[in-house]
């Protein structure tokens, strides 16, 4: 007699290693040995996973091929265990393992036109972000601007890259008519926005992208100016602060003094409590 | 959603359903057809935000809706996931569904999912896990869930009791509903060799609020349950033999491989309000008989 744990464990450790069909406690054969039988779940178990990936990945699997596409996302389940009863989290470091994966040899760009995807695919499910008040913004004292702390929108992403993933993306879509061929030198570095609930992709400026990082990172408004004219003297703050506000980017924000507040606030609950 | 949310109209007069997958979100919502209710995949729906919940909030203004989970392994010794609930119950929440299930099933060990519909040893030690699971389940979500009995293609040795007992069981002791799979009993019991008669004669019927039917193919030496065709002949003659049993009964086509059109998915459960339909004709003609007797 086999506890449940050790029937269950067993029959893990089968499906992903056939070698280890043979400690897996306790199935009858009944007419078919016990390897063929979880060989059917193995089957099963693979293609679902296959087909999840597929789901993510489509411009991965373009670009490889179906045949090496299946090879990969074989290779990925049995060395990335599923965390989640929500098959369709399996695959947020199929980015990782791509990076690390011999392929990745011969297709250096691949595992960032994973992680680009993967970024579409998270964008695409998350919340709709607070709609940030314009009349609180210019309610702010122009003196005091530099010390905002913005928040992007939940559903905005950066990703960087030394090849052109997005031009490398879009030739792999279904409706893509035209010429194939991209050339392969010049980086780029994204911002993967929501439109409603359209995913885009566009390119930012190095100074775009300094300074969209630092916020995200909690760095006031002025901090964040100053590393992006760093890196670019004319950078322009009023363009920024238009651009990136029309498009919902900048979602909402606070001023330290309301920040310091709030912690002040908490401060003193937690010593009421006690 | 504004207003009142579409509940399902009668229990006396059940209707077939069907399951909704993403090729079908926006034909649903377009054409409206006429079809008793839906039920979706609850897992598919866990994000945070986007545009599969704003889908889905668009059909529950128009149909009742079933949400169908095949990701709480309540059949696992690891027990269940505690995040995995609170997304559950927050769609619950937000969308007020007729029904909730899952699957006499494990999927989970040591951490590890396999996001599959695995078999159960059927012994006293798993059924006492499985009633603890499902237990849990419901006091979190506060109401009651259905459990679908699955297809399985192999059998343990340890097993000593009858999956049909052992499902009638976790019913009686959690107060669960059951949902009757009526392709998987067929598809277990070519598999296995048991008599699916005995399966529905020995499922209380007062338990079951839902039936299952999809198509199933076979790879040979198997029947594999696959959801990817038509219900096969001798699984519509065993529906009929079920709803003898438990009377008519809200049930709901399934396909989810080679996903057909929605014409294709609404004539299978037309046919099977068909079905409904005749029992029911069928079971007032013999009411007079049985007042005689």
């Amino acid at each position: 007699m086999h506890s449940l744990r050790e029937i269950q464990a067993g029959f893990a450790a089968a499906l992903f290693n056939p070698a280890a069909s043979r400690d897996a406690p306790g199935i009858r054969a009944a007419g078919i040995s016990p390897a063929v039988r979880l060989g059917f779940y193995r089957t099963n178990v693979l293609e679902n996973y296959r087909k999840a990936l597929s789901v993510t990945y489509p411009a991965v699997q373009k670009l490889i091929g179906a045949g090496l596409f299946g090879a990969l996302a074989e290779d990925y389940t049995r060395r990335y265990p599923s965390r989640s009863g929500d098959v369709g989290a399996h695959g947020a470091h199929f980015a990782e393992f791509i990076s690390r994966h011999p392929v990745a040899r011969q297709l250096p760009y691949l595992a960032d036109v994973a992680r680009l995807e993967w970024c579409l695919e998270e964008s695409f499910n998350e919340a709709e972000p607070v709609l940030l008040s314009m009349q609180r913004l210019a309610g702010v004292p122009p003196e005091r601007c530099g010390e905002l702390r913005f928040m992007l929108a939940p559903s905005s992403r950066l990703v960087s890259s030394r090849y052109p993933i997005d031009r490398i993306w879009e030739i792999c879509q279904p409706d893509h008519a035209g010429d194939e061929r991209i050339e392969l030198h010049g980086g780029v570095d994204l911002l993967v926005r929501r439109e409603g609930f359209a995913v885009t992709t566009e390119r930012l400026s190095a100074a775009e992208l300094a300074m969209l990082t630092a916020l995200s990172s909690g760095y006031r408004f002025a901090e964040a100016f100053d590393y992006a004219r760093s890196l670019h003297a004319a950078f322009d703050p009023a363009d920024f602060l238009q651009r990136h506000l029309a498009n919902g980017v900048l979602a909402d924000f606070a001023l330290p003094a309301e920040t310091s507040f709030a912690e002040g606030s908490r401060i003193d609950g937690r010593f009421n409590a006690a | 959603m504004d207003g009142p949310l579409p509940v399902e109209p009668q229990q006396l007069n059940p209707r077939a359903g069907i399951g909704l997958r993403p090729p079908h979100y926006r034909e649903i919502i377009d054409t409206h057809p006429d079809v008793g209710w839906l039920e979706v995949h609850s897992e598919n729906f866990f994000g945070r935000g986007g545009h599969p919940l704003y889908f889905l909030e668009r059909v529950r203004e128009l149909y009742p809706l079933s949400l169908h989970g095949v990701g709480l392994s309540l059949g696992s010794a690891d027990g269940v996931s505690h995040a995995h609930l609170v997304r559950l119950k927050a769609l619950a929440t937000r969308f007020e569904p007729m029904l909730m299930s899952d699957h006499l099933c494990w999927g989970a060990i040591g951490g590890r999912h396999l996001n599959d519909l695995l078999p159960l040893p059927y012994t006293e030690e798993a059924l006492d896990v499985v009633c603890a699971n499902v237990g849990l389940v419901q006091d979190f979500l506060g109401r009651q869930i259905l459990v679908e009995n699955v297809s399985s293609y192999l059998e343990y040795f340890d097993s000593s009791i009858p999956e049909w007992d052992f499902l009638a069981e976790v019913a009686r002791r959690t107060g669960c509903g059951i949902l009757l799979d009526v392709n998987n009993i067929y598809v277990s019991a070519v598999n296995h060799g048991f008599d699916a008669l005995r399966y529905l004669d020995a499922i209380p019927a007062s338990s079951v609020q839902e039936i299952h039917l999809a198509g199933h193919d076979s790879n040979g030496l198997c029947l594999i349950d696959t959801h990817g065709k038509r219900v096969a002949g001798p699984v519509w003659n065993l529906y009929g033999e079920a709803l003898t049993r438990v009377g008519a009964m809200r049930t709901l086509i399934e396909w989810d491989s080679d996903v057909p059109s929605l014409a294709t998915l609404l004539d299978e459960a037309h046919r099977a309000d068909d079905v409904l339909e005749q029992w029911r004709t069928d079971t007032e003609r013999s009411v007079p008989h049985a007042l005689a007797a």
